[in-house]
């Protein structure tokens, strides 16, 4: 068990003023670009990362959180006033925001949209620094078999749920595995596809992968579809009557279990690999309109609705984390993108680290704590102020997005190659999202690919080559079980879908 | 039509991957569990099976908008050029033109957005890296 002096420095590390400040000025950051339709927090992560190099682990990484969690909330704003979500996690919420904002209350809409949000993430960081630590525990006495199993688990479930099509989710993956054996292979150290470039036998740099296919990709869609004479994508508020402006302690005290059941979906969703916080956002609507007693005033500006949305998008992401901090399993793409930071910072996320970095974990979840605080304060402040201010045109905002993906990416990777990986992953991301493929399986699979085949190598070893020795290894076999399960499962769904 | 012609490209995509890429690709090596073709085989196989599963069971049809897509294609070009024109030149000399040529393309016009997107803030990010992080750029 981490010891008690590791988490009490750890949350003191978190608490420093340097540290504050980057949590600040991510939350003000994530809250801004969640605000501007096309950015969002994904983006704006992806963007980030390579610049936090220069700074230590704990206020990078905190950093990134901070942009994560206050995307959440900013995604919000364009949803309720121009019923265009600016993350899709906010299309739930547009719901009954943007009726609200029509009936001339887009401040007590936002502002209740904080509120829930800030509401259900406190609620997911608190399951979170409470079960990572023992779920670690556990997680460590696992061995490569239980691990390899493990995995096989996740793939199902991240196959089968983030595509429409089961058979376009696993050939996403087949892809991102196959991306992940570039470089040397684990067991004879042979470089493998490197077609006479000696800079990808260390394989294909994560953060030029994932920059390319999550940012570049999106700015070459939207630089794509973009039409003369832009506009700025919000539009200005009107005067509005001093009660319509605030939520008041009655309606939120109102809201209360509304808030607590979406916090406890988005908590679960969460900490299922692959899920996202669209569907616990959908799910959790769907939830409180079904148990509601006047079903009908959803979708017209309920303040319950706006409520249940946002309280499960945003419980999603401190439960994200869980089995990313304890298995090393990225839930999301932005937990996804949060290994990269960890990665490029030397540390490797998984069970160990609560044992070799406990302090800064923990420092983690302090600036996690913090960050709820922060949106709080910032958003009661930012949210009318990012209404006005996000007027930039496309045109500036991407033609600089690129400049700094190339910059950004060129840092990461230290070299030219890097950049042009990243510009040969954005043309792949285009066009497999054209096609409908998923690019997040692909970096999921992509990060998994490379322990995947160590996992596999050790487990055959131990295993001797037979497949039979599997009984020795319960927890492995209910594991495999399971996956097929799942596997079965998901194909079934996908065949009901269809007909 | 378009689904079951994806599913096609991708078996046919797997197939290349295991008669023809990977033996090139990849050391022949005979000992081990794991052999270094080993998982890249699998996966060639699974896109091979799942690309005949995608081209046989052909489900809602995509909608695939190909004149954006050679839109998108030509920026990829343009940002490509801009690249090659920073390792001739240098990041923030090409950079600035790099973003206004690609604020042109889209249609900007007004010359306050112009200025801010082709000189400000390239000049910004030049600064920020260059003197504020001290990190050498292109």
């Amino acid at each position: 068990m981490v010891d008690f002096s590791v988490i009490l420095a750890g949350f003191a590390d978190a608490f420093t003023p340097i540290n504050l400040m980057f949590v600040v000025f991510g939350v003000m950051l994530g809250q801004f670009v969640g605000a501007m339709p096309g950015i969002g927090p994904v983006m704006a992560m992806a963007i980030a990362i390579p610049f936090t190099f220069v700074i230590d682990p704990l206020p990078a990484i905190a950093f990134l959180v901070g942009i994560n969690k206050g995307g959440l909330v900013g995604g919000a704003v364009p949803a309720i006033l121009i019923n265009t979500p600016g993350t899709p996690d906010a299309a739930a919420t547009a719901m009954d925001g943007h009726p609200l904002a029509q009936q001339g209350k887009p401040e007590k809409a936002t502002k209740m949209a904080l509120y829930s949000s800030v509401t259900g993430d406190t609620f997911s960081d608190i399951v979170l620094v409470t079960i990572s630590a023992p779920l670690a525990l556990v997680a460590l006495k696992m061995g490569p078999v239980e691990i390899l199993a493990l995995m096989v688990f996740a793939f199902s479930v991240i196959a089968g749920l983030v595509g429409k099509s089961i058979s376009k989710g696993i050939i996403a993956a087949a892809l991102g595995m196959l991306a992940a054996t570039v470089g040397l292979d684990p067991e004879h150290a042979t470089p493998r596809y490197y077609f006479g470039y000696f800079e990808l036998f260390d394989g294909l740099p994560l953060a030029a992968v994932a920059i390319g296919m999550l940012a570049v990709a999106e700015i070459l869609r939207r630089l794509a579809s973009s039409k003369k004479g832009f506009s700025a994508a919000i539009a200005q508020q009107k005067d509005m009557m001093p009660e319509d402006r605030r939520v008041s302690f009655a309606e939120y005290w109102a809201c209360r279990f509304t808030m607590v059941r979406g916090a406890f979906i988005g908590t679960i969703l969460g900490a299922l690999p692959g899920v996202g916080s669209t569907a616990a956002a959908f799910m959790s609507y769907a939830a409180t309109k079904k148990s509601s007693k006047d079903p009908e005033s959803f979708g017209k500006g309920n303040l319950q609705g706006i409520a249940a949305a946002e309280s499960a998008n945003s419980a999603v992401m401190g439960a994200n984390l869980i089995p990313l901090l304890t298995l090393g399993i990225p839930g999301s793409v932005g937990a996804a993108l949060i290994i990269s930071a960890f990665v490029i910072h030397g540390i490797q996320p998984g069970p160990l680290l609560f044992e070799e970095q406990g302090r800064l974990v923990y420092g983690l979840f302090g600036a996690m704590i913090m960050a709820n605080f922060a949106n709080l304060f910032v958003g009661q402040l930012g949210l009318r102020l990012w209404s006005f201010v996000i007027r930039a045109p496309e045109s500036v905002i991407f033609s600089t997005a690129i400049l700094l993906c190339i910059a950004g990416v060129y840092l990461a990777t230290g070299g030219l190659f890097g950049v042009i990986i990243m510009l040969m992953a954005a043309a792949l991301g285009y066009v497999m999202t054209s096609f409908g493929f998923s690019p997040v399986i692909f970096i999921i699979a992509f990060f998994l690919g490379g322990r995947f085949e160590i996992a596999l190598s050790q487990s055959l070893v131990l295993l001797d080559g037979n497949v039979l020795a599997l009984i020795n290894y319960p927890i492995a076999l209910a594991l495999f079980a399971i996956a097929l399960i799942t596997m079965v499962w998901m194909i079934w769904a996908d065949r009901q879908k269809e007909l | 039509m378009i689904e079951r012609l994806t599913g096609v490209a991708v078996a046919a995509f797997g197939a290349a991957l295991f008669f023809l890429i990977t033996p090139m690709a990849t050391e022949t090596v005979g000992y081990g569990w794991l052999r270094p073709n080993t998982v890249p085989n699998v996966m060639a196989v699974i896109m091979m099976l799942a690309g005949v599963i995608l081209a046989l069971t052909a489900p809602q049809d995509q909608f695939i908008d190909f004149p954006k897509m050679a839109r998108a294609a030509g920026f990829l070009l343009v940002i490509v050029a801009g690249l090659w024109a920073m390792v001739q030149w240098r990041y923030h000399f090409v950079a600035p033109g790099l973003a206004l040529v690609l604020m042109l393309l889209v249609g900007e016009r007004r010359w306050h957005w112009l200025l801010i997107g082709a000189l400000v803030l390239p000049f910004s990010i030049s600064f920020l890296i260059e003197y504020v992080l001290s990190r050498p750029l292109i």
